[in-house]
């Protein structure tokens, strides 16, 4: 069984125009001890995911359907006092710029004992001890623990932001973008850190990023996300090489590969659909090139480790062919 | 400055011997008064006076009172600071506390009466604010007194003494009310936004995040970061009120600075006006230095020296 079962999961924004369904019907699966890539275009809902998971929705986002199964437990039926209590202990999160994400009038340590001794329960000098270890985990000296965060370049905040997740050894961390902001270099180092602690720890991790080459270079698994929805999902190695949807076909395009080969980048003609008022059938019909009539019905999933929603799923090896040639992703 | 204040005072209409003598001397005596004060010195040359002494730290005798300008100040600057002590660090306890309360229950009904209430008292004038309370609760039911700082009769010789006695918090209690209503809706917006603010800020997200508690999130993150720019606009205030109080110190005849002020420019009293002027000056600049110091020491982004 999965560490994290999601089921159905819908979120929705209450918007002037009406409710935004950021999160569609989500099924995910995530085991113990691997990291799950997420991947998808700006706005496909990935944030609004990985903060449903946390239990930290906007003031105007809610929970509007579907399961968390977590540990055996629906987290999402949870009073908010029990909610609270596995937070961070059990599950815990890396944000995208840890400039803001970490009190700019605090100092570091102040904010790792914070989490240390309200949450994990620890005394003063466990919790110090505790905070240097960790840092040195992350591979920042403890000295800098009396810092305060704009002290940091964006690589050692991010990195603080890692001992901070590991303080209280959840199950399973949530990192939204954790390296967007940084240069290639240090998004590599930090990387790194994330698979390395990963590893060593047998924690989970679901990696959020827009970038197939840090899904490539970091992740045992992916899940595509398309307008609120998982499209396809599997071993990262299976994915990336035998796509099943024709929109992962197109990202994996739209992308300089990792090992840096001159390809021709095709960016997938077109923006997704509203969440506003989501298209009937498959959600990637108005950009897909292989799109048929029956694509306007609800596309059956497939089933199996690495599975996808698509139509013709059957023919996805022509259809890899296809997609390898640029034309095919010219605007008609 | 100090120039600035030396020719708006000598410009001013009035002759400072008319409050002084009394009609029935003569040109003779007159004369000999003018020059005893300098006066009949051309208006140059008693510039140049006036910046010598104030230089050496000599603010002159008041033309009315025969003292020493620095003497009169002296005697009433604690009344002032007192009375701005007292009703701004009221106003700014309430302030805080109303205005983070306000952050939290955004939209309800609260906030419908309790900002245009806020606001209503800060538009309101302050001599009106304080004629209210001094007709309520002065003149009708005589809980209060009427003006001044001590009882008829009552001398106190120490400054020690003066504040030890009850006598003098019970005159101060209804000018520094008058204040501070009338100074707290600037605290209250104030943090009310800055909360507002921030509890959109990221760090706030990740605190609800690591499962904190309720008041973790408010008093150590929230509060303490949006308490930044109120402390700033407090050292602002407490210069401003130095010289700021003329209203309240007047309605309640409170011998402060800015009574000390408004006497000496009706009575054309030039060295008690401008020696007045030149204290109130000074605190505002001091205090718009502190202010930056403290900005500096409570936010660790903000270096002593570096601009914000
Ligand atoms: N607070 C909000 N109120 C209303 N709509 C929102 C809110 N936050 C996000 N949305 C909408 O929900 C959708 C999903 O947003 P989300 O931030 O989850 O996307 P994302 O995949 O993380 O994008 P990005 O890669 O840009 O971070 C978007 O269409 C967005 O406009
Ligand atoms: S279901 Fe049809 S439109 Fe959707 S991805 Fe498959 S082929 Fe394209
Ligand atoms: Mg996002």
């Amino acid at each position: 069984m999965s560490l994290l079962s999601v089921r159905d999961l819908v979120v929705t924004y209450a918007t002037r125009a009406g409710p935004v369904r950021a999160v569609d019907g989500v099924n995910l699966d995530v085991p113990a001890g691997s990291i799950t890539g997420l991947v998808g275009e700006s706005g496909c809902g990935k944030s609004t995911l990985g903060r449903a998971l946390m239990g930290v929705l906007p003031d105007a986002g809610r929970i509007a359907g579907g399961q968390i199964m977590f540990e055996g437990t629906d987290i999402a039926a949870l009073s908010a006092p029990a909610r609270r209590a596995i937070a961070w202990r059990r599950l815990s999160f890396i944000p995208q710029t840890a400039m803001n994400a970490l009190d700019p009038v605090q100092r570091l340590r102040a904010q790792m004992l914070e989490v240390l001794i309200e949450r994990g329960g620890l005394g003063k000098a466990d919790a110090l001890a505790r905070a240097s270890e960790l840092f040195h985990l992350v591979g920042l000296d403890p000295i800098r623990l009396s810092d305060y965060p704009h002290q940091f370049s964006g690589g050692m905040r991010q990195r603080a932001s890692i001992a901070l997740a590991l303080a209280l050894e959840p199950a399973l961390v949530i990192a939204d973008e954790p390296v967007t902001a940084l240069d290639v270099i240090v998004q590599r180092q930090v990387l790194d850190v994330m698979r390395n602690l990963q590893a060593r720890l047998g924690l989970a991790m679901i990696l959020v990023t827009h970038d197939i080459a840090v899904v490539a270079y970091a992740c045992d698994r992916v899940a595509v996300m398309y307008a609120g929805r998982i499209v396809e999902s599997g071993p990262v190695a299976d994915v990336l090489e035998n796509p099943l949807h024709p929109y992962t076909m197109g990202l994996t395009h739209a992308f300089p590969d990792l090992y840096g080969d001159d390809m021709t980048l095709v960016p997938i003609d077109g923006t997704p659909p509203s969440l506003l008022h989501p298209p009937a059938g498959c959600r990637f019909a108005a950009r897909c090139p292989f799109v048929q009539p029956r694509c306007a019905e609800e596309p059956p999933v497939t089933d199996g480790d690495h599975h996808a929603a698509c139509w013709r799923i059957d023919e996805a090896a022509e259809l890899r062919a296809l997609a390898a040639i640029p034309a095919t992703w010219m605007p008609k | 400055m100090s120039s600035l204040t030396f020719i708006l005072f000598r410009l001013a209409p009035g002759d400072p011997t008319i409050n002084f003598l009394s009609p029935s001397f003569n040109e003779e005596t007159r004369a000999a008064l003018m020059k005893s004060f300098g006066l009949d010195k051309p208006l140059w040359e008693q510039y140049f006076i006036y910046m010598g002494n104030l230089l050496q730290g000599n603010l002159g005798q008041s033309f009315l009172q025969g003292k020493p300008v620095a003497v009169l100040l002296a005697d009433a600057l604690p009344n002032t600071v007192l009375l701005t002590l007292v009703s701004l660090t009221a106003a700014y306890a309430f302030g805080i506390v109303a205005g983070a309360f306000l952050a939290f229950h955004r939209g309800g009904l609260v906030e419908a009466v309790s900002i245009p209430a806020a606001l209503a008292t800060r538009a309101a004038p302050e001599f009106w604010l304080g004629m209210l309370l001094l007709a309520g609760l002065a003149f009708q039911t005589g809980w209060f007194p009427t003006g001044g700082a001590l009882s008829p009769g009552r001398e106190m010789n120490s400054f020690a003494e003066r504040f030890m006695s009850g006598d003098f918090w019970w005159h101060l209690a209804l000018p520094a009310l008058t204040l501070m209503l009338y100074l707290q809706g600037l605290p209250l917006l104030l943090m009310r936004a800055t909360m507002l603010e921030v509890l959109n800020d990221e760090f706030i997200v990740m605190a609800k995040m690591k499962g904190l508690s309720r008041w973790s999130v408010v008093m150590r993150h929230a509060a303490r970061n949006a308490l930044l720019p109120v402390v700033t606009a407090f050292a602002l205030g407490l210069g401003a009120s130095i010289g700021g109080n003329v209203v309240v110190e007047t309605v309640f005849a409170w011998p402060g600075i800015g009574r000390v002020l408004v006497t000496a420019v009706q009575s054309a009293d030039y060295p008690l006006a401008q020696g007045a002027f030149i204290l109130i000056a000074a605190s505002l600049v001091t205090m718009n230095t502190l202010a930056d110091l403290a900005y500096a020491a409570l936010d660790p982004r903000v270096s002593v020296g570096a601009k914000r």
